[in-house]
């Protein structure tokens, strides 16, 4: 239940990147951008380490464009914090975020890592400015769910009037 | 003596402003066993109310002993089902819905504001009330005493989406300590609905078997939702 639970949140993260969404493959040509078409994907659909591996290619054979690049390393966070690899899964949404610091996904992402690692201020923070930049995103709502069933003490206090 | 049988003995019957309860309406006209709570300084109050068909109001508090006596209230008015008195001393303005299954509602002050619930007063209660302080008369009125307090679990949605909230419900305990007729007087929140009241539902109060005692007596419980951080 909880690979089920963890392919449903990564194919949340990568959702709607920009190769997800097909750009016209005449423009493309050569950029590496079937790469990371494909990695994306594969991550998508919970084959992480094929999409890992083609997302590698895509970045490291070919010359994407930053904004490309920064979605890629937002994707290999993405992939690796499905497979609980929180530590490895950091420094790609860090170094996503010092190209595009308006991602949100790339947000999100690093703040589910901290979560993983149990770094709850951490996380709530990112999570706060994923959230500011795109109030709307389903994983953000999902997150801040998870976050708080672990963070937050819940108490009920009664009295009786009689 | 005269004037408090006379208060106690009060039928009700036809006002004499020609009002008259609409069926699914309470009539409040009678007398009441009630509890008032939400009062920091006076806690939970236990009183009787007493509304004439002549409009007027009269409070008196339960377990007090010969010396107890009738206060008078403004006079009670309905509008639109909603029954509403005062009490000058206490700055309160008291109102209720008259389409609950009994007596009660909530009251107000400029900075305060509480509840009240009502059971229907038998007769073998207002003799009992102002008959002279004997040893029966005050044993008869027996403290209503928790024997089980089931704790509401906190909604598991309720928490991941970090709501807190307070409910307040209303009901009547009968003489083997069981809930009945609860009834929502506040509810700050629909998801904590459904715990609250299975947790109601679950509680318990010692039984009260004493001669000459209401078969239901009114009570109110608050269950305030919290959520702390742990980190």
């Amino acid at each position: 239940m909880r690979r089920n639970f963890l392919l449903g949140f990564a194919s949340y993260l990568v959702a709607s990147t920009v190769w997800a969404q097909q750009a016209d493959n005449r423009t493309i040509i050569g950029s590496g951008n079937e790469f990371l078409s494909a990695g994306s994907y594969a991550i998508r659909v919970g084959q992480y380490d094929e999409g890992i591996r083609l997302t590698h290619l895509g970045l490291t054979r070919y010359q994407p464009s930053d904004s490309d690049r920064a979605a890629a390393l937002s994707n290999l966070c993405a992939a690796h914090g499905a497979k609980g690899e929180p530590d490895i899964a950091i420094p790609f949404c860090d170094e996503s975020l010092n190209i595009n610091a308006r991602n949100w996904r790339a947000y999100s992402n690093r703040a589910y890592a901290y979560f993983l690692k149990g770094m709850l201020s951490k996380a709530t923070f990112d999570l706060d400015s994923a959230a500011a930049i795109n109030s709307d995103g389903k994983q953000v709502t999902q997150l801040r769910g998870m976050i708080n069933e672990v963070g937050l003490r819940p108490r009920v206090i009664m009295e009786d009037h009689l | 003596m005269a004037f408090l049988l006379l208060v106690g003995s009060a039928e009700v019957g036809p006002a004499q402003e020609g009002w008259s309860a609409d069926e699914g309406l309470i009539d409040p006209r009678g007398t009441w066993t009630c509890v008032l709570y939400g009062n920091p300084a006076l806690g939970d109050e236990r009183v009787v109310l007493s509304f004439a068909p002549d409009r007027s109001t009269l409070v008196a508090k339960r377990g007090e002993t010969a010396a107890r006596s009738w206060m008078p209230l403004s006079q009670w008015r309905v509008e639109e089902e909603n029954l509403s008195f005062s009490d000058s001393r206490s700055g309160r303005e008291f109102q209720a819905s008259l389409r609950r299954s009994t007596l009660g509602g909530e009251w107000r002050t400029l900075n305060l504001r509480g509840g009240w619930w009502c059971s229907a007063a038998t007769e073998e209660v207002d003799l009992s009330i102002f008959a002279a302080d004997t040893e029966e008369s005050s044993s008869s009125l027996v403290p209503l005493v928790t024997a089980v307090m089931a704790t509401p679990a906190y909604p598991r949605q309720a928490i991941r989406e970090a709501i807190e909230g307070r409910v307040v419900i209303c009901f009547e305990v009968d003489r083997n300590g069981e809930v009945h007729n609860p009834e929502f007087i506040e509810l700050s929140n629909e998801i904590f609905r459904a715990a609250s009241l299975d947790a109601l539902m679950g509680s318990r109060y010692q039984p009260w078997f004493k001669r000459g005692d209401e078969v239901l007596r009114p009570a109110c419980r608050s269950f305030v939702y919290r959520l702390d951080y742990a980190f």
